[in-house]
């Protein structure tokens, strides 16, 4: 992932990001020295289970966290650090060079103001120009979207569009400031299958036509083979495994990705128990002094337990946290 | 609309042209301007010990279906019989009696439990509704209700918040099995969990109506995890079944094109595969349940429409693999009878007219 074998310098470059968060009697550590980059043109998706620290990660890029966040480490965005900014400085970053669309497209446009509204607003904040101007933009992003009649529904409100007209919505009001990179976080988890496939074709459409880049945000393992080109899994607040997704699918490394492909109802076939990782992801203030997965993991040892594992850099430019990868790839093979 | 019986004593649960109609009010004096027909003769039996998978868009009706059966709502028409009883017939007492036989799995763990009670009380409740029991009894009740969803009685005193969705979507199960029911309803159960946690619910779904031989309506929008749990699937679009049948079958040789589109827009772990399958899209939303399309309501987004399909609502016709399905290429004639729809080309007259 880092090692840019292409030779093109990332859009974004993020390097031991972590996030802590300050409650009452303890500072508890979400996200832990975290480091991935995109391509422009490219998708990067970040995958875990609730509570791995994926929408975290990709939220603190834009500082859209609650105050008592404390982020460190680096990220560059085209030659800026992004940490550290000043929330103005940020604001500007935000819609206009970086744009995010959240899971839930009831809850994230304003329910008193129209569409239109929403997004000529979006677009003369950061770009000024004439209201006109902004409407004509407006209208453009809808039709770009694939929304029916963009003249009349720029008029109507968010309660009279469905779901995944919302999203759609949502994904025009991202755009309308041609942003180079997209954070997507499960814009399709709250979508049915037909309008979740609609909203993917979109976005593929619109990374082709724009070239934007874009970080995907979920924990649906179907929809990263679908819509990305590198995959970063996270686990408990750290990356476990990053590579490209040809590479990941056709043999994922960490027993926790593994884990995750097989818990997939299409790994097995009916009348088989669909396969699972028992138990859950540990709490931040919980996690365990060795390799986080261990209490999970079927192929622990007793060193597992004992010291955190590296993420270790393989041959193929695969990034894998696990002591016992070479082994358990052996094993597969054989 | 039925599949294969096992039981000679006929099905649990027999549901005939189930209708429910909702007025659409406006204005200041909520005058009736209109009607929504959310479900619109809907007819399936669920037999002992067996789970039926419904599958369906948002909208489609599959969750009112699930509510009417329980009488959570009322039915506008139809029939509703558990183990030959007329549920529609009872009231009051009886009503709440009948109840104990169906229990009912809500689609998310967040709200479907009181947050402010411990878990012994909210496994317990039912017992205390239904029957005098002492406060020892119940706790040894729902300790052993725990244990059957996997869980122990070291949880009796904690809260919902201490618990994470896959648990807490346990709880609600060990709640529904409080009263030993025949039949229960989940509505949604794993669309709020996370994929790993999904797995688990849906195998303790399996075991339970393996080990206590309860029978589950299991209503999801995701075929690709029901059709593991289930042995039959209905489909259900805008209101009405369009296919019901064996889950293997519907799943892998889907008659309906609604069905085909459902299963293809399940995208797959496999990067190749996704790069290289031809998908078919569904086009749109569906439509407005105020104002159905005529005929056949699937066909303004059907890939195969025929002239016919626009004025005349299909029957349930047999398939090849005992299942029953709605649609004109399988009522039309030896011509398109029984063909796979992938070797059906022929995309009719309709592009004209449009």
């Amino acid at each position: 992932m880092n090692g840019d074998t292409t030779g093109v310098a990332p859009l974004l470059e993020v390097t031991d990001l972590s996030v802590a968060f300050t409650g009452h009697k303890e500072t508890v550590t979400v996200v832990d020295h975290v480091s991935f980059s995109v391509e422009a043109g490219k998708t990067l998706g970040i995958v875990g289970e609730s509570g791995s620290g994926k929408t975290v990660s990709s939220l603190a890029l834009v500082g859209l966290l609650p105050r008592n966040a404390t982020v460190t480490g680096s990220a560059r965005f085209d030659g800026r650090e992004l940490v550290g900014m000043s929330t103005r400085q940020l604001r500007n970053v935000r819609g206009n060079d970086i744009s995010v669309i959240f899971q839930e497209p009831m809850t994230s446009l304003d329910p008193s103001f129209t569409v239109g509204n929403q997004l000529m607003e979006a677009y003369r904040n950061h770009k000024g120009g004439s209201k006109s101007a902004a409407r004509e933009r407006a209208m453009e992003m809808l039709r770009l979207v694939g929304i029916p009649e963009p003249q009349k529904r720029i008029s109507e409100y968010p309660h009279s569009f469905s779901g995944g007209m919302r999203q759609r919505v949502m994904i025009a009001l991202a755009l309308i400031c041609s942003p180079r990179l997209l954070i997507a976080d499960e814009p399709t988890t709250a979508l049915d299958v037909t309008i979740q496939s609609q909203i993917l074709e979109l976005l593929r459409r619109l990374q082709d036509d724009l070239g934007m880049a874009i970080i995907f945000v979920t924990h649906d393992l179907g929809v990263v083979a679908s819509v990305c080109d590198q995959v970063s899994v996270m686990y408990a607040g750290q990356a476990v495994e990053q590579a490209p997704i040809d590479d990941f699918f056709a043999a994922p490394r960490h027993p926790y990705s593994i884990g995750l492909l097989d818990s997939m109802p299409q790994s097995v076939t009916k009348g088989e128990r669909l396969r699972m990782i028992a138990g859950t992801v540990p709490l931040p203030s919980q996690f365990p002094p060795g390799c986080r997965f261990a209490p999970r993991c079927p192929h622990v040892i007793e060193e597992c337990t004992t010291a955190p594992p590296a993420l270790e850099l393989l041959e193929d430019g695969r990034r894998v946290r696990c002591i016992r990868h070479a082994d358990l790839a052996a094993e597969a093979t054989r | 609309m039925t599949g294969e019986y096992t039981a000679a004593a006929g099905p649990l649960l027999r549901v005939r042209d189930l209708e429910k109609v909702f007025p659409v009010k406006k204005g200041l004096l909520r005058r009736t301007v209109g009607h929504v027909r959310a479900v619109d003769g809907v007819s399936f039996d669920i037999n002992r010990g067996e789970i039926l998978g419904l599958v369906g868009e948002s909208g489609s009706g599959k969750s009112t279906t699930g509510r009417l059966v329980l009488r959570l709502i009322e039915p506008s028409a139809g029939s509703i019989e558990l183990d030959g009883r007329d549920v529609l017939a009872l009231k009051g007492d009886e009503l709440r009696k009948a109840r104990r036989d169906m229990q009912m799995v809500f689609q998310d763990p967040y709200s479907s439990l009181d947050p402010l009670a411990p878990v012994a009380d909210i496994v317990g409740e039912p017992f205390q509704v239904h029957f005098n029991l002492s406060r020892k009894q119940r706790e040894a009740k729902v300790v052993e209700l725990l244990e059957q969803v996997g869980m122990s009685s070291a949880h009796l005193r904690r809260f919902p918040s201490e618990f994470s969705g896959g648990q807490r979507q346990r709880i609600a199960v060990a709640r529904a099995l409080a009263l030993e029911p025949k039949l229960i309803i989940a509505d949604e159960p794993v669309s709020a969990l996370d994929m790993s946690t999904q797995s688990q619910v849906v195998n303790l779904l399996s075991d339970l109506q393996e080990r206590l031989g309860v029978a589950f309506l299991l209503i999801a929008h995701d075929l690709s995890i029901v059709h593991h749990a289930s042995k039959r699937i209905a489909v259900m679009y805008l209101g009405a079944l369009v296919e019901v049948g064996d889950a293997e079958a519907v799943y892998s040789r889907p008659c309906h094109p609604y069905s085909e589109a459902l299963i293809s827009a399940i995208p797959v772990p496999d990067p190749q595969v996704e790069r290289n399958r031809e998908r078919v899209v569904l086009e749109g939303d569906p439509p407005s349940p105020l104002d159905p399309p005529s005929g056949c309501r699937y066909h303004p987004r059907c890939a195969y429409a025929m002239d016919i399909c626009m004025t005349v609502d299909p029957e349930p016709t047999p398939t090849a693999d005992g299942g029953t399905v709605a649609c004109h290429l399988h009522t039309s004639g030896p011509e398109l009878g029984g063909r796979p729809l992938a070797e059906f080309t022929g995309r009719s007259t309709v592009d004209a007219v449009e």
